[in-house]
């Protein structure tokens, strides 16, 4: 069979999803899972998954559009997560709207954790806030608030 | 989705853990010395985590807890008491027994209570001694004593501990360290059970410090793989009973103790995980059978060249004899350090030896001795790394990290002779690329004849030898017994404590910037909308005035302020609600009231040309005049504006559809309309069309009349104010929103 693969990405939080994109299908909007999914340019580099916690990122490259931009600095500020799924389909049966038997190959969910980019694109770097360099446990520290002044014995 | 960059196959072994240094050969970590004075707390120290749950003879924590406050005072006979504010550590934990608390390893005649969230206890800290005894050396007693003129801490989310001894002149025990032998430490939820309570499992403790310290979303937590990996700790018998109160981060610590329970991290979609290092049964237990081999792949599902080898090098292959220091805890007892050496028969009798000290969080012998046969296990027995990639396929969609896979490839040697590679490898890490090819990073995977893992037969088949020693321990002068499970009253009152400064938030607006109005620019054909004084992206807070933008186009112009996210995010459609009043600018004095537990509380303004004879919008007085809306939130099209078009001929005309732009939606009316009639009813409909184009019309409403002589007072078009628009049947999500209004004579 022939082979194509589609990307979705979905931009989202707790309570709301606020994007939907997929970059296959030019132009057009199309309905999968229940929902629609707006066109909009972007490509991920590969998804990794393994037993190490250095496997846990994931870049996405966006055009540089106001409204990209916009998306993208909302979406560092609120902590938004993004999830990228990649589905496997033959073209040859339909290649206008995304088909039902279509597999999931891949997929990964990250905080939006960084951007960067220049007045082309824009890329962002999907990861887990479990950053190797903070995460301090214990989390709390004795403070005023907590004790007030502390003796000295 | 492009190719990326991979580490060397080399690294492999360290990254899945199967090369690992012991911790740096000291004092043991569990020691716990029950002599010395009451230590203070300073500010800034962390506050420590007790994660215990005893069961039979094993688990608890022998606590020796600093003091925030401290009062000091003696009677008439000269005897002094002491009080100390004791903080235990963070979370709730179960409460302690008459039993469990002792000062310098005796159970003395003190009172002490212990709460949680709050002070415990109700004495004022201070030192009232003026005139020293005789026979004491009351000059110990410290006259820094905590609390403050300002208050005293909130203690919130902590558990503390009162404690107060009388001693009489002579006697300086009231100086000696509080101890309190902790048998549950703090409460989670259980994975294992669902209950809520304290826990020994590690992967409990390992979800509450992803979700409270790194604050990781819930998205991004494996539950499912968490969950299987308590089941497997729970059956085995491991077990984590210690104290963190020593800073460190996180992925460093579980690099250091994961190895001691048989777990590894997993990143899966980059959802966090936990995995056994051994195969496991349904019910958790370590697997002695076959092991189930999920994949195979032979030349035929292999890309030709991709198999690579890497053979762990012989300096980290080497045998020697573990020592697993780990902490015999008694009832009644302060913890023994024991020490267990595990090495294979006739194997390094005399070293080289590797010091493992898991004294600090293990306290089964079993356990320890588990986690050192794994130890040496996998040194014996993991010989190599290798790297594959296969072809897309079945096996392809499905593979995940930590599946048994078997390689069969034909060996073609240089001298000519053929041979097979037929091994069993463990998935350890899985990159996929839009080539459809999956590139394994894979860890040998030993087996016997029969199909079972060597190093599990060795990890399940050890056990330590069951002694338990004394600790020699004299007999103390105990005021309560052993069996003392009496529990003191909490008669504990909330005090006033010290508040911290909260930022409002209100110093500026989120969302997207601009650089302002002034300076001058060449020209510029590209130039983007000016900068808008409107906040989108967040809710207005209440106290904040917000001012609607203006348009030269529209000198006139008014503000109708509205309230409430219309099309939600999702797709679902809310309501909308008028929340203020007319005019340019907008101070927001109430609380804001937004219908729907996810809306989003966004205002809106529709500028209109004015009435000249109440503040209620009127349509407009040109045919075809639409005004246009403020780019109040850069996320289209999650908002719906309504607006009134004009249009003459007592039906709407058509082709008025409100299409979106970059960031306002606007209409354009071009039949040519001219006024309507006075007193002319004036319509509003809710035009809907969803992402393939079929429209709805879900909703029309009576909006007023057009002024006029003889329609008599407040007959003016008025707003629609109608809510409730109900979605379009089929696909819920909207792309376009159309409104128009029409005049019927």
């Amino acid at each position: 069979m022939a082979r194509a693969q589609a990307q979705y990405l979905r931009l989202f939080d707790s309570a709301t999803t606020y994007q939907r994109w997929q970059s296959y299908y030019l132009g057009t909007p199309v309905s999968w899972s229940g929902a629609a999914w707006q066109y909009q340019q972007f490509d991920c580099d590969g998804i990794t998954s393994g037993q190490s916690g250095s496997d846990g990122s994931l870049g996405i490259t966006l055009p540089a559009t106001q409204f990209v931009v916009d998306v993208i600095e909302r979406a560092l500020r609120e902590a938004w997560l993004a999830e990228v799924t990649l589905y496997e389909f033959d073209p040859t049966t339909n290649n206008s709207t995304p088909q039902a038997s279509q597999a999931l190959v891949a997929s990964f969910v990250g905080e939006v954790v960084s951007g960067t980019g220049g007045l082309t694109s824009i890329t962002v770097a999907l990861g887990s806030s479990l950053s190797p360099v903070g995460a301090q446990i214990p989390p709390r520290t004795f403070s005023t608030r907590l004790i007030g002044i502390p003796c000295q014995l | 989705m492009s190719t990326i960059a991979t580490d060397s196959l080399a690294l492999l072994a360290y990254q899945a853990g199967n090369v690992a240094t012991p911790i740096e050969t000291g004092a043991v970590a569990g020691n716990a010395n029950s002599q010395g004075s009451q230590r203070s707390i300073t500010m800034g120290e962390p506050i420590p985590i007790v994660f215990t749950r005893r069961s039979g003879i094993d688990g608890g924590v022998m606590l020796k807890p600093g003091a925030t406050e401290a009062a000091f005072s003696v009677n008439g006979s000269n005897a002094i008491t002491a009080s100390y504010e004791l903080v235990l550590g963070e979370g709730p934990m179960e409460s302690l027994g008459l039993r469990d608390v002792s000062q310098n390893g005796v159970r003395r005649n003190s009172s002490w209570m212990q709460s949680f969230n709050r002070r415990a206890g109700s004495w004022t800290p201070g030192n009232s001694i003026t005139i020293p005894a005789a026979g004491t050396d009351y000059r110990k007693a410290s006259y820094i004593c905590g609390g403050g003129s300002a208050g005293y801490g909130s203690y919130e989310g902590l558990s503390t501990l009162s404690y107060q001894i009388t001693c009489a002149v002579g006697d300086e025990a009231w100086q000696g360290q509080v101890a309190a032998f902790v048998r549950g430490g703090l409460q989670v939820t259980r994975l294992v059970d669902g209950a809520y309570g304290s826990s020994s499992n590690i992967v409990d403790l390992i979800r509450y410090l992803l979700t409270q310290t790194a604050r990781v979303p819930a998205a991004l937590i494996d539950t499912a793989s968490l969950t299987a990996a308590a089941l497997f700790i729970e059956a085995n018998g491991f077990r984590f009973d210690g104290v963190i109160e020593a800073a460190t981060n996180l992925r460093d610590w579980l690099a250091q103790v994961l190895p001691y329970y048989l777990l590894k991290e997993s990143s899966s979609g980059g959802k966090f995980g936990l995995l056994p290092v051994v195969p496991t049964n349904n019910d958790g237990t370590i697997s002695t059978s076959a092991v189930p081999i999920d994949w195979t792949f032979t030349d035929t599902t292999v890309v030709a060249g991709s198999f690579e080898i890497e053979y762990i090098p012989l300096t980290e292959r080497k045998a020697f004899c573990a020592q697993m220091v780990w902490r015999q805890q008694d009832e009644c007892q302060w913890p023994l350090m024991r020490t267990t050496e595990v090495r294979y028969s006739g194997e390094a009798l005399s070293g080289p030896f590797e010091q493992h000290d898991v004294s600090a969080w293990i306290t089964n012998e079993n356990h320890a001795c588990k986690a050192g046969t794994f130890l040496l296990a996998r040194r014996r027995y993991v010989s190599h790394t290798a790297r594959v990639v296969v072809l897309p396929g079945a096996a392809s969609r499905a593979i995940v990290a930590g599946d048994i896979i078997k390689l069969r490839l034909i060996r073609n040697s240089s001298t000519g002779s053929y041979g097979e590679h037929n091994r069993l490898y463990q998935v350890q890490r899985i990159r996929q690329t839009v080539a459809g090819e999956i590139a394994l990073e894979l860890l040998h995977f030993p087996v016997n004849s029969d199909g079972v893992s060597l190093i599990a037969i060795d990890v399940a088949n050890v056990t330590g030898n069951g002694l338990r020693l004394a600790s020699n321990t004299s007999t103390t002068p105990d005021t309560y017994g052993c069996t003392d499970a009496t529990v003191p009253t909490d008669t504990s009152t909330a005090v006033n404590s010290i508040a911290d400064k909260y930022l409002s938030g209100n110093g500026g607006t989120a969302g997207r910037e601009s650089a302002g109005s002034g300076g001058a620019s060449s020209t510029d054909p590209l130039g983007d909308t000016p900068g808008l004084a409107l906040p989108y992206g967040r809710p207005p807070a209440q106290g904040e005035t917000i001012s609607a933008p203006t348009s030269a186009d529209y000198p006139n112009q008014r503000t109708q302020w509205l309230q409430g996210t219309i099309i939600n995010p999702d797709g679902s459609i809310g309501y909308e609600v008028i929340a203020g009043q007319i005019g340019t600018s907008y101070t927001i004095t109430g609380a804001l009231t937004v219908a729907g537990s996810n809306l989003t509380a966004v205002f809106t303004c529709d500028g209109s040309t004015p009435s000249p004879t109440n503040g209620t919008i009127v349509a407009p007085t040109v045919p075809g005049y639409l005004a246009p809306t403020n780019p109040l939130d850069p996320l289209p099209p999650y908002r719906v504006v309504v607006r009134p078009v004009w249009v003459d001929t007592g039906y709407f005309a058509g082709g008025e559809y409100v299409t979106y732009g970059k960031y306002y939606v606007k209409a354009t009316l071009s039949d040519g309309a001219t006024a309507p009639a006075p007193c002319a009813a004036i319509f509003w409909d809710l035009w809907l069309t969803n992402s393939s184009g079929v429209d709805y019309v879900a909703g029309s409403y009576f909006g007023g009349q057009y002024p006029g002589p003889g329609c008599g007072a407040g007959q003016n078009g008025t707003p629609n104010t109608s809510t409730g628009y109900a979605p379009p049947p089929g696909t819920p999500t909207l792309k376009w929103v159309a409104i128009r209004a029409e005049a019927v004579t």
